[in-house]
């Protein structure tokens, strides 16, 4: 009985739990889909449509005086990201072999240093860069947002990596050496297809740190290359002027595809490689 | 290949893990490096292979000096002690592996695969995932991507520890079989002494990273030159005791407090090593056992009685504890062997089997 009563009192935890961590979420799906005047009804029954998405995502035209033209910042954040993400990856896969297996002197501080860069705030770092981007003529361009964006993404890259080498015994690359490959062979068809799932979820947690970023497009970019999330602070308005509910639910729905996309598809391996690696020897 | 090993030292940061190795080892030898965990066996075997270098010393392979040569260009192979199989690859593609990177036309791969599968009696497993194979299967699959490469040297890092006991019996013949069809050198570690007395040619004893005898292994079991030498390399483990040599009525005697020996068929060699701690070693399969007092003691033969403490069956053989006295031995007996414990029984020795020891260096001096 007393095991029973233990039970249900864990299912309503349960329940009030996943409910208050679900609500905000399936309130801003089903907002986006309401016209304006259902939006503040009370009733719960609707007509779904597309007006909000089609008035966030395209230009203003004469008869439409108050579309948002959200596409080119949408594409902005898709270019930034991914770029710097492959650069990232590319970069930092061989870093974090040569850190994980080559004795390189001082490894262990090396990552760590790599990765204290996200311990700071981010406007300490942003002060400077935006000081040195500025000189440097590189505020708000392509380059400037992918070479900032590869702070992220490289050091978080290089320290989950490392981690994940480290956790494959020596004797696996010892024995590939003997066999006759090159660093650069064991890297790529030893170890990357031995870690392969790992990687990938690696890969796309840098991506999603790149995407869901605020703080560092907003101190680097103006109006050329204006990403997604800092276009969409907009959407609040100014004080005074009411929210439009309707677009910024619909800009919150389309700039979680990408979380939905991998927690999807990704889900089992997600925990493993969130916790993989966090043990070190 | 011949391979010559010259004053080579590896510290790792300030512990030194080999201290001046040097040996010559021949071609198309047998070697065996012996030694507990942390002697610097696989320090040793992975500077051959070229994975690790040397911080001082040189290695050469028939006179050449490769002791800077990368492992690809050693013609080497070497077996792990845990397997170390590619475990994205089918058994196939771990064993066509060193071929493929050499870049082999695929006929020859696929020939030479088949080929040391069918010896390894592995042809059955080619087409499964490594990862579902017992420690066994696992084993002869490295063993064949070894044999695949067809190196000079095969370096071997305790390939049966993680075999399970049945399989490391088989396994070892096999690999005494293996080695005399392959006509080539290879090296060989582990800790352990069976395998050491029923593979090796030669064997290399070490322990804290320095080589305490390197001889035949005949030469190592029956003149061990020191102390760990004489206790490790046996098995069941030597008896050793601590005693000292008194004289009485003109005998030199071993005393070992809860027994003595009489020395007088020793005299000439012990005399010196009067009133010096010693130790008495007594290989277990050097004692007779028997439930009634044998007829003969003399200066040959020295008989105690002793009491049954306890026995062990171990496979086909027994290793029965006796105290005498104070002093327990380990007596091995080559049959099944049931006594009951705290029976009274009688181990006689032939005094000349006896080992003495210096406690203080170890040496062997008889």
């Amino acid at each position: 009985m007393e095991i029973k009563l233990g039970k249900i009192l864990r299912y309503i935890l349960m329940i009030i739990f996943v409910g208050a961590m679900a609500f905000p979420v399936i309130w801003v799906v089903i907002t986006s889909f309401k016209m304006p005047e259902d939006i503040y009804a009370n009733s719960v029954i609707f007509q779904p449509t597309l007006r909000n998405f089609i008035e966030l995502l395209f230009p203003a035209t004469p008869e439409n005086p108050w579309r948002k033209n959200f596409a080119p910042n949408y594409l902005n954040s898709l270019i930034v990201s991914v770029v710097s993400t492959s650069i990232a990856a590319l970069i930092g896969t061989p870093t974090a072999y040569s850190l994980s297996r080559l004795g390189v002197r001082g490894a262990k501080n090396v990552g760590l240093l790599f990765l204290s860069f996200r311990f700071l705030p981010a406007i300490i770092v942003m002060v400077p860069l935006f000081l040195l981007f500025q000189a440097l003529r590189l505020l708000d361009t392509y380059l400037g947002v992918i070479i900032a964006y590869l702070l992220i993404a490289l050091p978080y890259i290089v320290w989950m990596l490392e981690g994940f080498f480290d956790e494959i015994p020596r004797e696996l690359t010892d024995a590939a050496l003997i066999d006759g490959y090159s660093h650069m062979q064991i890297l790529f068809r030893i170890l990357l297809p031995a870690a392969k799932t790992a990687f990938a979820v690696t890969i796309l947690i840098a991506f999603l740190f790149c995407w869901n970023d605020l703080v560092i497009a907003l101190t680097l970019t103006r109006k050329f290359v204006v990403t997604a999330p800092v276009r969409a602070t907009e959407f609040f308005g100014a004080w005074g002027v009411p929210i439009e509910w309707g677009t910024v639910t619909a800009a919150a729905f389309i700039l979680s595809f990408p979380l939905f996309f991998v927690v999807i598809f990704l889900q089992k391996y997600l925990v493993r490689a969130l916790t993989f690696g966090v043990v070190r020897r | 290949m011949g391979i010559t090993i010259s004053h080579v030292g590896k510290k790792y940061g300030a512990r030194k893990v080999l201290d001046d190795i040097t040996l010559d080892i021949g071609s198309e030898s047998f070697t065996c490096l012996f030694g507990p965990p942390g002697a610097g066996k696989s320090t040793l075997l992975r500077i051959l292979a070229g994975i690790e270098r040397p911080d001082e010393g040189k290695i050469y392979f028939d006179g050449e000096d490769v002791t800077d040569l990368a492992p690809r260009k050693r013609n080497v192979a070497m077996v792990f002690q845990n397997f170390a199989l590619y475990p994205h690859l089918k058994v196939y593609d771990n064993i066509a592996s060193p071929l493929k990177v050499a870049k082999k036309p695929k006929e020859e791969i696929d020939k030479k695969v088949r080929e040391v599968a069918g010896f390894l009696r592995i042809a059955h497993l080619l087409d499964r995932s490594p990862v579902y194979l017992s420690g066994g299967e696992k084993q002869r699959v490295a063993i064949a991507r070894a044999l695949a490469k067809s190196p000079k040297i095969y370096l071997f890092d305790e390939p049966l520890t993680n075999v399970d006991a049945k399989i490391r019996l088989t396994m070892r013949t096999e690999l005494k079989i293996m080695q005399r069809k392959l006509k080539q050198t290879i090296i060989y570690a582990t800790p352990d002494p069976v395998e050491v007395l029923t593979v090796g040619d030669r064997v290399a004893v070490m322990d804290q990273g320095v080589v305490h005898q390197y001889s035949p292994v005949k030469e190592a079991y029956e003149h061990p030159v020191d102390l760990l030498t004489g206790s490790y390399l046996g098995y069941p483990a030597m008896n050793l005791v601590d005693c000292s040599l008194v004289e009485k009525d003109d005998k030199p005697i071993l005393d070992a407090g809860t027994f003595t020996v009489d020395m007088t068929l020793m005299k000439e060699q012990v005399k010196q090593f009067s009133h010096e701690e010693l130790i008495m070693g007594l290989r277990p399969e050097h004692i007779e056992i028997s439930l009634r007092p044998p007829k003969e003691e003399g200066v040959t033969t020295r008989v105690l009685k002793g009491k049954v403490f306890t026995s062990e069956v171990v496979g086909s053989d027994t290793i029965v504890y006796v105290k005498v006295n104070d002093t327990m031995l380990r007596v091995f007996v080559p049959s099944v062997y049931r006594v009951e414990e705290n029976k009274s029984i009688w181990l006689s020795f032939h005094v000349n089997k006896l080992y003495l020891f210096e406690k203080k260096t170890g040496r062997n001096i008889m």
